[in-house]
């Protein structure tokens, strides 16, 4: 019965999300909302996560519709560091720092050639604390919120004409944004082994100034749906954990002062396929991509054709193991 | 039950009429008819140039014009109403066209020097030309400063910003061009709207037409008519099309969109030097060919549907631009009509007027004085 009802919360969660009013933007910096990674973490654990992202955005998408219009494209390279320290069973404190590379292609016509740009730099850091309300009976319920901090560069310039380039090139969003989120796992769903894992995170964007300080902007609020599962799966004697999940995405439309940019915002559905791999007690890899299936967006924006994804994560356990029990 | 019977009649009466009528209709060959549209004009002198400024608030066109002929003679116009395309006469009796030539009259075939002007957001108008006179309006009580020119510049770049990459936004470098006959227009539907704007340019007894829709997805089209090259652009940012000729000293050039903006107006580059120019300014303002001016032509905007008035076969680019772009969606969405929204900084904000209310500039001597559309109701 239990299990049924999970299922329907579940459900609800995932389709509530799919209804809500269609917005959104195309941010800057990086993909740091789909790498939070939450999860129970043991008391005096520590954990070391080091992934590489890659973002390929070549589809211009007109509503839903997608243009057959690959004149510009845009890779934007990651390289995520998450440090994860647990103060107890319940308390868990998360950094996540980023260097980003934007670049942009743009292929005009075989007269007049190609031309590209790109950025680098350090990108926002985000801090979160996350409180584990309830693990028992293969239940976990967490609680998270934190803050980006705008760390990030944004004023990096094109070195030929000392201008600098447009907002959504740069590293940084340059706004100290806030983040909350909620983690559900659940322990052998429908069979032995598996994990059920839902995800919701959202992140509300605060007024940042552009332009030599000529102009507000503000973000598009993001809001994070995922819902998946992963089970263990031997392949040639190792032991494999197979991730597949639906990534639902919402933005808001960005405000530059303080009225609707046009272009941005709007719903994003993806599928995640990716896999876990423990190679020891410590240490594991892991790969994900990301997919989109379904697009709505406001007005015309160029968004993400596919993302890929690796890394390698480090677990360790300083103190003894506590008793930890919740009334269920 | 007997009502109910003649109520079924009677709706089946009404059908068959209405079905009738819509079966019937002939299209009419002047494709917008003979709706009244006021023309209204102001003979007026700006900084000594006796002017004339023609418009038609309903019909959605405003036009300078020098009064002074080459011979010395100085026209008295006056409106002219249901007489397209002739929009004005004068006092000789001849009349006149929206390119300003004489369709008839003692004067057939000559031709009006048009002032050098075009259409634009206010705000435009404000910031380019600081103080700009308004026509029957207040002074500007302002103040304003202008900062110094940047290094390797010819303007300062405090408010010249990035939007996409050069050639982000991909000019038409090989124009198709297609000649609609009314009947066509009606039967088959033309891609355009009625109420859409397109801009007009004439070259000899050629006339290319271009509608917003598709300038909007490409701001710079490359053109040719006759053995004269010219780049048409419009900022869609400004509302402000300009016509150049694009023969350097150099040899012929194309023209691609640089992917700057100076005060929220587009900056083209010539792709023979990469030197990058400033539209509404006219003159190019880095590069090697920096502080070189081009030579402007005249254009005429007005909507789709007085264009079908104007002309028995108007002759429009086409959506075949090499491109696949969603010419039925605006880019710019709400930007036209919100007038606290402007996608980049500007120098000055002239409140005088909302931001985007679509003028007419008239420049003489580098300055400009601005008419607006209720000087043409």
């Amino acid at each position: 019965m239990k299990k049924v009802s999970y299922i329907i919360f579940f459900t609800l969660c995932y389709l509530l999300s799919i209804d809500l009013q269609a917005q959104g933007c195309c941010a800057g910096g990086s993909p740091i909302s789909g790498n939070l990674n939450l999860g129970a973490a043991k008391s005096q654990s520590f954990s070391f996560n080091l992934t590489y992202d890659y973002n390929h955005l070549a589809d211009l998408v007109s509503g839903s519709e997608e243009l057959d219009d690959k004149l510009r494209r845009r890779i934007n390279h990651s390289g995520l560091m998450r440090f994860k320290y647990a103060f107890s069973d319940r308390l868990s404190a998360i950094a996540l720092f980023n260097l980003i590379r934007q670049e942009e292609r743009i292929q005009a016509g075989a007269a007049v050639g190609s031309t590209f740009r790109k950025a680098e730099g350090i990108g926002d850091i985000i801090t979160m604390v996350q409180y584990q309300i309830v693990q028992a009976g293969g239940n976990t319920l967490i609680l998270a919120g934190g803050l980006k901090w705008p760390t990030g560069e944004t004023e990096i310039a094109n070195p030929e004409t000392g201008i600098v380039l447009n907002p959504d090139l740069q590293p940084g969003t340059g706004s100290y944004d806030f983040m909350w989120s909620i983690y559900y796992g659940l322990e052998h769903w429908l069979f032995n082994g598996n994990r059920l894992n839902l995800t919701i995170n959202y992140r509300l964007s605060d007024e940042t100034e552009r332009f030599n300080g000529q102009q507000t902007y503000q973000f598009g609020d993001e809001l994070f749906v995922d819902a998946g599962i992963s089970f263990p799966l031997v392949v040639s004697k190792m032991l494999l954990y197979p991730e597949f999940s639906f990534r639902y995405r919402f933005q808001t439309e960005a405000l530059t002062n303080g009225a609707d940019t046009p272009n941005t915002g709007g719903h994003w559905l993806y599928i995640t396929p990716g896999f876990r791999w423990p190679l020891t007690n410590q240490w594991s890899v892991f790969a994900f991509s990301e997919i989109p299936i379904y697009r709505q967006l406001k007005g015309v924006q160029l968004t993400t054709s596919y993302r890929i994804g690796a890394g390698v994560q480090f677990d360790i356990r300083f103190g003894e193991e506590e008793a930890f029990i919740l009334p269920d | 039950m007997k009502y109910q019977w003649f109520t079924l009649i009677m709706v089946a009466l009404l059908v068959v009429a209405c079905g009738k009528d819509d079966t019937t209709t002939t299209p009419n060959p002047t494709g917008g008819g003979n709706a009244q549209t006021a023309t209204k004009l102001i003979q007026d002198e700006f900084d000594g140039l006796p002017l004339v400024i023609v418009g038609s608030s309903s019909a959605n066109y405003m036009l300078a014009f020098e009064r002074e002929l080459p011979d010395g003679s100085m026209l008295q116009f006056e409106a002219l109403n249901q007489a397209y395309p002739a929009i004005m006469g004068d006092q000789e009796g001849n009349r006149w066209n929206v390119f300003g030539r004489a369709i008839s009259g003692p004067r057939k075939g000559q031709q009006l020097k048009p002032a050098h002007s075009y259409i634009g957001f206010w705000f435009a108008w404000g910031t380019m030309y600081p103080g700009v006179e308004l026509y029957e309006g207040p002074a500007y009580s302002g103040d304003f400063r202008q900062e110094e020119p940047a290094e390797d510049w010819a303007i300062p770049t405090a408010n010249v910003f990035s939007s996409v990459g050069l050639d982000g936004i991909p000019a038409v470098d090989e124009p198709v061009f297609e000649t609609f006959n009314n009947r066509d227009a009606i039967e088959n539907g033309y891609f355009v709207e009625d109420d859409e704007l397109v801009i007009g340019i004439q070259m000899n007894d050629e006339i290319h037409l271009y509608p917003h829709s598709i300038l909007n997805w490409h701001e710079i089209v490359n053109d040719q008519l006759g053995s004269t090259y010219f780049a048409m652009s419009f900022c869609p940012l400004t509302g402000t099309a300009i016509a150049w000729n694009r023969e350097l000293d150099e040899g012929v050039t194309t023209f691609g969109v640089s992917g700057l903006l100076y005060n929220s107006n587009v900056m083209p580059y010539d792709r023979l030097t990469t030197s990058v120019w400033s539209q509404m300014r006219e003159d190019c303002v880095r590069g090697d060919l920096i502080g070189r001016n081009w030579t402007t032509y005249p254009v005429v905007e007005t909507t789709w549907a007085t264009w079908k008035r104007l002309l028995d076969s108007p002759n429009v680019l086409t959506r075949a631009t090499g491109f696949n772009k969603d010419y039925d969606t605006n880019p710019y969405q709400d930007y036209i009509s919100d007038n606290n929204f402007l996608a980049f900084p500007i120098e000055f904000m002239d409140d005088r007027v909302p931001s985007k209310e679509r003028v007419l500039g008239v420049i003489v001597n580098g300055k400009a004085k601005v008419y607006r559309f209720q000087d043409f109701q």
